[in-house]
């Protein structure tokens, strides 16, 4: 019996040792270990045994399973190792082949320059209002200090659309419709597209304007001056050399044009301010002797500009994907 | 306006560099800069249209002599003496339109005299083309003083000169050869029989000097600026004396200029003048009036206190008379000079003392204070949310302009009336656009001709309409044209067709959270394709369109692709109110497949629909994994695959609760529509 049984393990062990794959070398564990194996079946033969060899012979058969156990678990790790190398091999791949790509799109420099201009006024508390496009004498200009035949409308070349109406020069219409509605105090900006009959190098007939509004109490100039470096230092993100100086506008007295130094030493205009005049306030029926506020206005198209050194306004409506993809 | 400084500085005596007048000027609010930066020799002004006073040199110079403390050279005319007794005689009709006329007669002129090499050089300097020896001194003059001056061909005047309006329909022939009809609203200086000019604005062909001119009427005059504003603007002709006289001229320096012009012509074109001859009208010429002026309230609008020292010195500085005043608080009545037509109101005032003290001495000072609850956050996420899903989605914002050429708005097919620009740059832009999309396609095509093969574009903005009155909606439009992606070794190149659209509007449907209420439904929209268009429904309401463009366009415009088109009402894609969590689920989904056999215009939605209509709480979701058509399947007939998927919220589902389910979904659409199941 013991002869057989040393067989069985140097033909199990042989076997293993041959095996190439792990479907085969479980084959061998079911051949061999499995309910109805070489090895367990071994153990009926327990039955017909001496008292006194049983336990000898159960011992053998336990140590020859734990051999071929022991060799098979031994061997599963070798082909496993050899599989996943030769699988590794096959399966390698160009690193260096580019990956896959879909259209990522972009946001048109204006929309985004007006979002950034809008995101810092909102954060200083203002909020944001809107207007329409076509409006009437008295909310793009009466109201606004601006009487008919005033030389400050030479400054406005404005198409109109009808006998009263008119594409707005500016987004201050919707100041005034604001004050009209929501009343004093009043802290908002007025985003949007503004139109003057303009065209040639540095002038386009469409463009965008925000423009500011506060009315309260105890409002002056060194206000305006504080918001509007303020804002000048968060949209350029750095502290910038800026300058009033005194200017003209219809509705606002004073009036100043704000200028920031460039780096080659030039004075650039950027905006338009100054304090709301009292006769746009009366016009509202707000007592200006209590209430007295700042405005100001800016291009956002030249804002982008200088920003992005952008040298040609002309580009923004082009629409060249090769211009406007940069902006992604 | 352009200046030599040369001149300015002979004037008032600044004795500063060139760069100190400029940056002096514009910090004062005279806005200049170089006419050429290498010489610096030529100021060139920006003036605003409240600061009239300052076109001429006598008026830069009063602002440098406020700033520096200068004396400014006036000359003395007394000395002037008159060579004859002629005069022509006047008449006023409206001395509100012209309170002040002034003429001189000079005799025995030379014109073919040349005018001084001093006088040739400035002129140029300043803009201005030496003429002849008559014009050359007038335009002199006025650059001097600010003063518009007309010399007429005595001559060609007959014996009266009338100053009235003008007759409807009248017609006048303009130095510059124009012929200009005017009518009441516009002042003509005329004689007996014609028109001699528009007042204040251009003289008339027919009594202009010409180098046979012996004798001339020389015209000082000042004209109210509400009779001439905004007339050279209608008439189209801009002239230096127009823009003056609009702005205002000082109505105290007509004597002046006309004697000192005098005196210029006998001395360089041997002149022989006549007495004035001067026509004022007392009670038509500004007075300004004074205005009272606050302490209290300079602080009130600068935030800062000027001494009342200063106030008085800035003030009296500027030629205003300056009585102090207690009203209970100190202030002051002040009186502006002649020359300034823009100090009205104690506001103005305010401005003058601010900009002379200077800006940067205001300090600065920041007032956060909310005036309401920030609830304005909502609509710059609700822009970005839209933009983010649209860039994400491979789409390039564009910016058109809002007006487009008629030709093609009617290329929308549409039949909403247009707003026209009455007065257009030109036709291509004169009607303001009722669709985004011409525009887009405009973009689509200028964008192939520059080798862009794959194009996904889209705006956001404002159309118009005009129905009796005008409406204006904020949409969002696209357009897409070329492949899914760009060519690449890793993915197959696959046409961009309508449900790649399709399916990027659901997923920004989707990101508002409000796609349960939208439906497609097919349309004619005659822009797009017949089979491939549809309009877009909220609940009830059309809200959009979306579809292949209209082959007859495609052709049209030599496209090789039929592009993609979308446009929306923006008013309808909101934030949602809420966005709530769903309890999501737990236990184990199992998922049931059919496949149905049914006419090839069979709409896909109306199966689910019947579905639905089932609602069967545990069916949570049907996918359509293919539709097919082709071999295999009869002509005329499609397949559509469907899988189910249930799931319950508190336990496992049995395989016979889900098939008594899915017999009474099959019994339901067999019976509603034409299909088989196979």
């Amino acid at each position: 019996m013991a002869v057989v049984l040393s067989d069985l393990l140097a033909q199990a062990l042989n076997e293993i040792q041959n095996s190439k794959t792990l479907v085969n070398l479980d084959e061998i564990r079911v051949r061999y270990l499995g309910r109805k194996g070489k090895i367990t079946s071994q153990l009926r033969l327990l039955g017909s045994m001496d008292p006194d060899e049983k336990p000898i012979f159960g011992q053998k058969i336990n140590d020859t399973k734990k051999q071929v156990e022991e060799q098979l678990e031994l061997k599963k790790e070798e082909l496993k190792k050899l599989t996943i190398a030769k699988n590794i091999k096959r399966n390698s791949i160009d690193v260096t082949l580019p990956g896959r790509t879909y259209f990522s799109g972009s946001i048109h420099p204006i929309t985004s320059t007006l979002i950034e201009i809008e995101n810092i006024f909102l954060n200083a508390g203002f909020l944001i209002k809107d207007g329409p496009e076509i409006e009437n004498e008295y909310y793009n200009f009466s109201a606004l200090n601006i009487p008919k035949n005033h030389p400050a409308r030479a400054m406005h070349d404005t198409f109109y659309v009808g006998s009263d109406h008119l594409l707005r020069t500016h987004t201050s219409p919707i100041q005034i419709r604001s004050m009209e509605k929501e009343g004093v105090p009043i802290k908002v900006i007025a985003p949007g597209k503004v139109y003057r009959r303009d065209s040639d190098l540095t002038h386009i007939p469409m463009f965008h304007q925000v423009e500011g509004l506060v009315i309260n109490q105890n409002i002056n100039f060194s206000h305006l001056k504080g918001i509007l470096r303020e804002f000048i230092n968060c949209f350029f993100k750095k502290d910038l050399e800026i300058r009033f100086r005194p200017s003209y506008f219809p509705f606002t007295e004073p009036s100043a044009e704000v200028d920031i130094l460039s780096e080659d030493g030039k004075w650039l205009e950027i905006l338009g301010c100054g304090m709301v005049h009292p006769k746009v306030l009366a016009n509202l029926d707000f007592d200006s002797e209590i209430y007295t506020g700042y405005a100001f206005g800016m291009g956002v198209e030249r804002l982008a500009m200088l920003k992005y050194d952008i040298k040609d306004i002309r580009l923004f409506y082009e629409n060249d994907l090769n211009f406007i993809r940069q902006f992604n | 306006m352009q200046i030599p400084t040369e001149w300015i500085k002979e004037f008032c005596g600044f004795d500063a560099t060139n760069d100190q007048m400029a940056n002096q000027l514009t910090m004062a609010g005279v806005e200049c800069e170089f006419l050429d930066l290498s010489k610096k020799e030529i100021l060139n002004l920006s003036l605003t249209p409240n600061r009239a006073d300052c076109f001429s040199v006598m008026g830069i110079c009063r602002e440098l002599s406020v700033l520096n403390n200068l004396n400014i050279k006036t000359d003395n005319n007394d000395h002037l003496t008159i060579h004859h007794q002629n005069e022509i005689s006047i008449d006023i009709e409206s001395p509100d339109d012209c309170p002040v006329f002034i003429t001189r007669v000079i005799h025995k002129i030379d014109t073919n005299k040349k005018t001084p090499d001093f006088m040739v050089k400035r002129l140029e300097m300043s803009g201005y083309k030496s003429i002849n020896i008559i014009v050359d001194i007038t335009n002199y003059i006025m650059l001097e003083t600010g003063q518009p001056l007309h010399a007429y061909d005595l001559n060609k005047v007959d014996t009266k000169i009338n100053v009235r309006r003008g007759y409807n329909n009248e017609k006048i022939t303009l130095l510059d050869e124009t012929i200009k009809k005017v009518s009441q609203d516009y002042l003509l200086i005329t004689d007996s029989s014609k028109a001699l000019g528009i007042a204040g604005i251009m003289g008339g062909q027919n009594s202009g000097i010409s180098l046979d001119t012996q004798s001339v009427l020389l015209e000082s005059a000042y004209f109210n600026p509400e009779t001439i504003m905004g007339r050279s603007r209608m008439l189209n002709i801009h002239t230096e004396s127009g823009l003056r006289f609009e702005r205002g001229v000082d109505p105290s320096i007509q004597e002046y200029a006309i004697d000192k012009a005098t005196q210029l012509i006998n001395e360089y074109a041997n002149g022989q003048n006549g007495p004035l001859s001067i026509k004022k009208h007392d009670s038509s010429i500004p007075q300004n009036q004074p205005i009272m002026l606050r302490k209290k309230r300079i602080h009130q609008i600068l935030g800062i206190t000027i001494s009342n020292f200063k106030v008085h010195e800035i003030l009296t500085k500027l030629d205003m008379q300056v009585v102090e005043q207690e009203y209970g608080y100190s202030g002051w009545l002040v009186t502006p000079p002649s020359f300034r037509f823009d100090i009205n109101e104690e506001c103005d005032l305010i401005e003058e003392l601010a900009r002379i003290h200077g800006y940067q001495k205001i300090g600065e000072k920041t007032d956060l204070r909310k005036t309401k609850l920030l609830t304005e956050a909502k609509r710059t996420i609700r822009t970005n949310r839209i933009n983010n899903i649209m860039v994400s989605r491979g789409y390039c914002e564009v910016i058109n302009y809002s007006f487009i050429s008629p030709s093609m708005n009617i290329m929308m097919g549409t039949n909403s009336k247009t707003v026209d620009i009455q007065n257009p740059l030109s036709i291509e832009m004169s009607v303001m656009r009722t669709s985004l999309l011409p525009g887009l396609l405009q973009n689509l095509i200028y964008n192939l001709q520059r080798q862009h093969e794959n194009i996904k574009l889209f705006e956001s903005a404002r159309i118009f309409t005009n129905n009796k009155v005008h409406k204006e909606k904020d949409v969002i439009a696209g357009i897409t044209y070329g492949s899914t992606t760009e060519e690449q070794w890793a993915l197959q190149l696959n046409p961009i067709d309508f449900y790649d659209v399709k399916g990027d509007l659901e997923l920004l449907f989707s990101s508002l959270k409000i796609n349960d209420h939208i439906s497609f439904l097919k349309d004619s929209h005659p822009m797009l394709c017949p089979g491939k268009n549809a309009k877009i429904k909220f609940n009830g309401s059309t809200i959009g369109h979306i579809g292949e463009l209209n082959p007859t366009l495609t052709m049209d415009l030599d496209l090789i692709q039929n592009p993609i088109l979308f446009e929306i009402d923006k008013e309808y894609l909101q934030l949602p109110n809420e966005e709530n969590y769903h309890e999501h689920l737990y236990f184990p989904s199992s998922r049931r497949d059919i496949s149905l056999l049914t006419h090839e215009n069979q709409e896909a939605s109306a199966i689910l629909k019947a579905i639905e209509e089932l609602e069967i709480v545990i069916l949570k979701k049907v996918i359509i994994f293919d539709v097919y058509q082709g071999k295999n399947i009869e002509s005329g007939r499609k397949s559509i695959a469907l899988g189910l998927i249930f799931q319950a919220k508190s336990r496992t589902l049995t395989d016979e609760e889900i098939d008594r389910y899915m017999s009474n979904i099959k019994r339901q659409i067999v019976s509603y529509f034409d299909l088989k199941i196979r």
